[in-house]
This record gives structure tokens, sequence and C-alpha cells, in this order.
């Protein structure tokens, strides 16, 4: 009895591109997690340092800084363009960390609860950026 | 067909998938293993950290913040998220030249300039946002 050949293998036996195969659709909602993904990556890699540098160890040991006391750290709030990196930063570097985490659980054998880690991981991710918008552009 | 009504061929058994099993400690046995499960713990250190500065934010908010915390282990829990986050920003951004292709007419950017790029935008950043860090800290207000 002969088998019918699947579209996939019909499509590579024409030699057509992936882009103008009909029988691939494009994966919106990955292509939507990866894209957060990787800029989270990038852009916590390029800022989050010197943050955490300058704000949790050369600050408390006595360098000013703009979270050193109330007046400056309110006053530095202030400005919109500071609210948009901070949600930026916390926004992507949360989602950078639900992807890395949900597959970090995956590869510690949690292999039973893919979907329901899915949604955990990316519902917090989404939640914490909420929160930051949230205290972000209502304080100071 | 049979008299039965039944077909007369073996009936079809579902196939059997091959599901391999590893324990949950399989990334302890070889070094490259471990240094993977580090770079894929990184962000976690990362996001305590800046819930740590949400919370200062939320503190802020409320009207109980006064000073920021110089207590040593403050300043030891920045610098493991520190160590982390460079971790990451290394394994990252060396990556970035692999991932990212720019494409210029009929070829692409060399992998080694678009990483040197991401390197290079991450020191720049450092230096300049370290500063305006210190600077916004001195201002007379």
């Amino acid at each position: 009895m002969a088998t019918e050949t699947p579209a996939v293998h019909r499509a590579e036996e024409r030699h057509e591109h992936w882009h103008q195969r009909a029988d691939v659709r494009p994966a919106y909602s990955h292509s939507f997690w990866w894209f957060m993904f990787a800029n989270g990556g990038a852009f916590a890699a390029i800022f989050l340092g010197v943050m955490i540098l300058v704000l949790g160890i050369l600050g408390p040991l006595g360098t000013p800084e703009w979270m050193y006391d109330r007046g400056h750290f309110a006053w530095t709030l202030a400005n919109p363009l500071v609210k948009l990196f901070l949600l930026l930063l916390c926004g992507l570097t949360f989602v950078h960390a639900a992807h890395r985490t949900r597959y970090l659980l995956m590869d510690l054998g949690v292999l039973s609860f893919k979907k329901p880690i899915q949604y955990a991981m990316y519902g917090l991710a989404g939640a914490g950026t909420v929160v930051a918008a949230l205290l972000l552009f209502s304080t100071p | 067909m049979s008299d039965s009504g039944g077909s007369i061929f073996l009936k079809e058994t579902p196939p059997r998938h091959y599901r391999p099993k590893q324990p949950a400690t399989w990334w302890l046995k070889r070094p490259n293993y471990i240094l993977y499960m580090i770079r894929e713990f990184t962000p976690i250190p990362m996001a305590a950290w800046l819930i740590w500065f949400l919370y200062q934010v939320y503190k802020l908010h409320n009207g109980t913040f006064v000073i920021q915390s110089i207590s040593p282990a403050f300043i030891a829990f920045s610098a493991v998220c520190l160590f982390f986050t460079l971790w990451h920003a290394i394994t990252f951004l060396s990556l970035s030249g692999l991932i990212m292709r720019v494409p210029i007419g009929d070829r692409v950017l060399a992998p080694i300039v678009v990483k040197g790029a991401a390197f290079g935008a991450m020191i720049v950043a450092s230096i300049l946002g370290g500063a305006l860090f210190i600077y916004l800290g001195t201002v007379n207000l």
C-alpha cells in the first residue's frame, strides 16, 4: 500500500524556501516570546551590571549615587525617561528570567507540567512588569 | 472479513515511543553541563535584585524610604547578583556573533564584529551609565 508523502517532504523536494511554503505557518506566539527573551538578555547584559555595581555595592560603600537618599531617589525617578528605562529593564529581564527558568525546570526533569510551568513563568513575568509599571509611574 | 464481522488482519498496535529518562542530576556528570546549568540559572539572581529595587521604589512610594541600605548582607547580596549578571553578560553576548546575522549586500557582517560591537556597547554603557548614576547623586537639590 503506497503511503502518501507528507507535505513537508513534498515542499523539500521542490526546494522551496521555508518562508514560501504554504504548509508552514509562522509561530507568532513562539516568535514573540523568543523576541522578548533575546532582547531581555541583551538589555540586561548591557545595563544591569553597572546598575548593580553602582547602586548595590559602590553606593552602600559610600559613593554618592542617585538612590542613596530619599531626595535624590525621588528627584531622579521623577524623570519619565528614567521611568521608561527602568520599566524596560524590569519587564525584559523578568521575561528573560521566566523563559530561562521554564527550560531550567525542564532540564531538571520537571516534564509532566510543561504547560502549567509555561503559563506560571510568563504569568509571573507579566505580573511583575505590571507591578513595576504601576510603581514606577505612580512614584514619587 | 471474517465470519464474526471482525478484520482478518492483526490489529494495529499503537506505536511504542522511546522515552529516554535521565536523572535530575544529569548535569553534575560533566563540568560543561554544570557551566550550562549555571548559565541557565543566572537570570534568577538578576530578577531577584530587580525585585529588591522595586521594593525600594515601593518604600519611596509609601514614604518609608529614608536612606539606602548599607548593611554588609545587602552588599554581599548585590555582589552575588553582580557575579551572575556578569556571567550572563559574558555568555549571552558571546553568542551574539552567531545569532545576529547583519546583512551587508550579499554578505553578512563577520561574527567577530557583531560580538565586538555587543561587548563594546556593554563597556560604553557601563562607563557612561556609572558616571551618570554617580553624577545624579551629587546634584544639589
